[in-house]
């Protein structure tokens, strides 16, 4: 059974995706800003990572990059999931070491899903 | 009569041509020659009566008859242009001096010819002349009387009284001459001396008349430098005040200026609120919108549990309108983005061909569900570079062929690409509804919508508004090549290739509209 994080600061995305994904039959756990998001990489060591960007505390970008500068957990996957705010921050999310970006309130919670079990098959 | 002629004759006398009318000197010579005529007339008509000497008779009435032509034609003609008029008269009266030393005249009157005749020619030749003619005819006496008592000339006179008498009157001649030739170098000089005069005076008063003309135009120049003088302190003073003028202007402009700048300053602000206004705005809506679309999804795909059928309609409509929602909530953050001069272009060199590609495979399952063709065949088929930004050039295309699907029951979408004119055109062609000719300008204005029968989705109004926008600023066009009612339309967009001048002015261009806005990140 794959196991995936959501760091979501948005309490209804954590509940849909965490339910989405139970149903489809994976083992999720959640964290509400980039801070915990970190910490629960290193202690649930998920398969896969959905990270939305505009968070407190700590945001997206910076929770990627500490993601990434840290040897035990830079090589788990993560999917940028966010309602961007300017076309600008698409650009950054592409050099930001993310695998893919997906748009929350443009896709069908089944998407992500599909997304999710594409880049574990790889 | 006629005394009244012969007094005013040899009174007031007549003058030749160039003789001073010297009163004394003409009734002189006036007189003698009459006196000469009268002598020679007489003595040649006795010479001739009596039978004395007949040649010399003739002699003297033809010196005579001279004489009284030279009164007439010199004297009351006044012809000059005879020569030697003055000579011949005063041979003519000479010669009868000569005649009458010889003759003794009528009873010795002969002598007194002597004394008249050089009174009559210095009166006539002047003194310098007159000493001449007189010596010459006391010569010319002298030598005809060289040995006259024994030749075959006889004197009526005694011959050493006429000798004396003819040596006082040369050496008297020889004195005059002398002193008047005295005289006439002095008043020759003097002159000379007087034209000089006459000349430095000339010079003198032309140089005073050129000084007196230089003085007036250096006063009328003065005068004149006076004025301009003036005029420029006038001009001086204008300027002054114009600069003056110039200077306040040039304060009250710099003021505007700086006003003008912190109302610029206030409105970069106020825009770039605006601008995060929109973007926080729109990324709070779609938050929240996107949950209510996650949710209903959910519910209808059971994921709560078993859905009963009569709330499964209901359920649809909140996810159809909450998709619409987001849809309209991302367009409007698009047009805002366009309207601001904020939309950015990532302009690179891209395959057209793969671009359309992508797009009509990621449409390919949307066109099935509605039974319709997609098709693309790759242009040359071989990778055609233009100029472009991907993903609006994606959106262009997915919002086009999404029109086409939408408004297309039967038959199907084709695309086609060609080069013109360095442009890459990509037509988009349906077998839908059409478009009336009246309507097809409208469609690309904001929240336009074609008037067409059926059940179709709504769409937001601003798709084809936004992508002609972002097609313009790319630096092609897009238009509605053709369109009829019932026989489907065909939508051109266009792309400048690779490297042609309209691409690098359009690169140049989106470079420097992003220098103007350099707080967008």
């Amino acid at each position: 059974m794959h196991k995936i994080l959501i760091v979501e600061d948005d309490e209804f995305y954590r509940k849909i995706y965490k339910k989405k994904f139970e149903v489809a039959g994976f083992e999720v756990d959640v964290a509400v800003n980039g801070e915990e998001g970190i910490a629960k990489m290193k202690s649930f060591m998920p398969d896969l990572v959905f990270m939305d960007l505009m968070m407190p505390k700590m945001d997206g970008f910076t929770a990627i990059d500490t993601a990434k500068a840290d040897s035990t957990i830079k090589d788990i996957p993560i999917v940028v999931l966010t309602n961007l705010s300017t076309s600008d921050d698409a650009e950054k999310v592409k050099g930001s070491g993310a695998v893919d970006v997906i748009v929350k309130s443009n896709v069908d919670p089944q998407e992500v899903v599909d997304k999710a079990k594409e880049i574990l098959q790889k | 009569m006629m005394n009244r002629f012969w007094r005013n004759y040899i009174t007031s006398g007549i003058s030749l041509p160039g003789e001073s009318p010297d009163v004394v000197r003409v009734a002189f010579i006036n007189s003698f020659s009459i006196l000469g005529i009268v002598t020679l007339l007489t003595f040649g008509l006795t010479n001739i009566v009596g039978e004395q000497n007949f040649v010399t008779g003739l002699v003297e009435i033809g010196f005579g008859v001279l004489l009284i032509l030279n009164l007439i034609v010199l004297r009351v003609m006044k012809l000059s242009w005879i020569p030697f008029a003055s000579e011949i008269m005063t041979i003519s009266i000479g010669f009868p001096l000569v005649v009458l030393l010889f003759t003794g005249g009528i009873e010795g009157t002969g002598i007194f010819w002597a004394f008249t005749f050089p009174v009559t020619v210095f009166l006539l030749e002047g003194k310098k002349k007159g000493a001449i003619w007189v010596s010459i005819l006391c010569v010319l006496f002298l030598i005809l009387t060289v040995g006259s008592h024994s030749g075959s000339f006889h004197l009526y006179y005694s011959d050493t009284e006429v000798r004396q008498l003819i040596f006082a009157l040369l050496i008297v001649s020889g004195v005059i001459y002398f002193f008047e030739n005295i005289s006439e170098k002095k008043s020759i000089i003097i002159e000379k001396q007087q034209k000089n005069l006459i000349e430095i005076n000339d010079l003198l008063s032309q140089k005073a008349e050129s000084d007196r003309l230089a003085k007036e135009e250096l006063e009328v120049k003065t005068s004149r430098l006076h004025e301009q003088t003036s005029t420029l302190k006038e001009s001086q003073a204008a300027i002054l005040n114009v600069v003056e003028d110039l200077d306040e202007e040039k304060a009250k402009l710099k003021q505007k200026e700086q006003e003008l700048e912190e109302a610029n300053t206030k409105l970069l602000e106020l825009d770039k609120l605006k601008d995060e206004f929109v973007s926080i705005a729109s990324h709070e809506l779609r938050t929240p919108m996107g949950a209510i679309r996650a949710f209903a999804s959910m519910i209808l795909a059971g994921d709560y549990g078993k859905v009963s059928e009569n709330l499964k309609e209901p359920l649809t409509d909140i996810k159809t309108s909450t998709e619409r929602l987001v849809l309209l909530v991302n367009d409007l953050l698009s047009v805002a983005r366009i309207e601001a001069g904020r939309m950015k272009f990532n302009l690179v060199d891209s395959d057209i061909n793969t671009v359309i590609k992508n797009v009509t495979d990621s449409l390919v399952p949307l066109a099935k569900q509605k039974n319709l063709d997609l098709g693309f065949k790759m242009y040359e088929g071989k990778p055609i570079l233009a100029q472009m930004d991907v993903d609006k050039v994606k959106q262009v295309l997915t919002n086009l062929i999404g029109n086409s699907l939408k408004f297309t029951d039967k038959g199907g979408i084709t695309l086609n690409v060609q080069e013109v004119d360095g442009m890459i055109e990509v037509d988009v062609t349906d077998t839908g509804v059409g478009i009336a000719k009246e309507d097809q300008e409208k469609l690309f204005g904001k929240f336009q919508q074609a008037n067409v029968s059926g059940d179709r989705p709504a769409g937001t109004g601003l798709g084809l508004y936004i992508s002609r926008e972002m097609i313009r600023k790319m630096g092609g066009d897009i238009r509605i090549k053709s369109a009829e009612i019932g026989k489907g339309s065909t939508f051109t967009f266009s792309l400048p290739l690779s490297d042609c001048s309209e691409a690098k002015a359009v690169k140049e261009a989106i470079s420097k509209e992003a220098e103007t806005h350099p707080d967008q990140k």
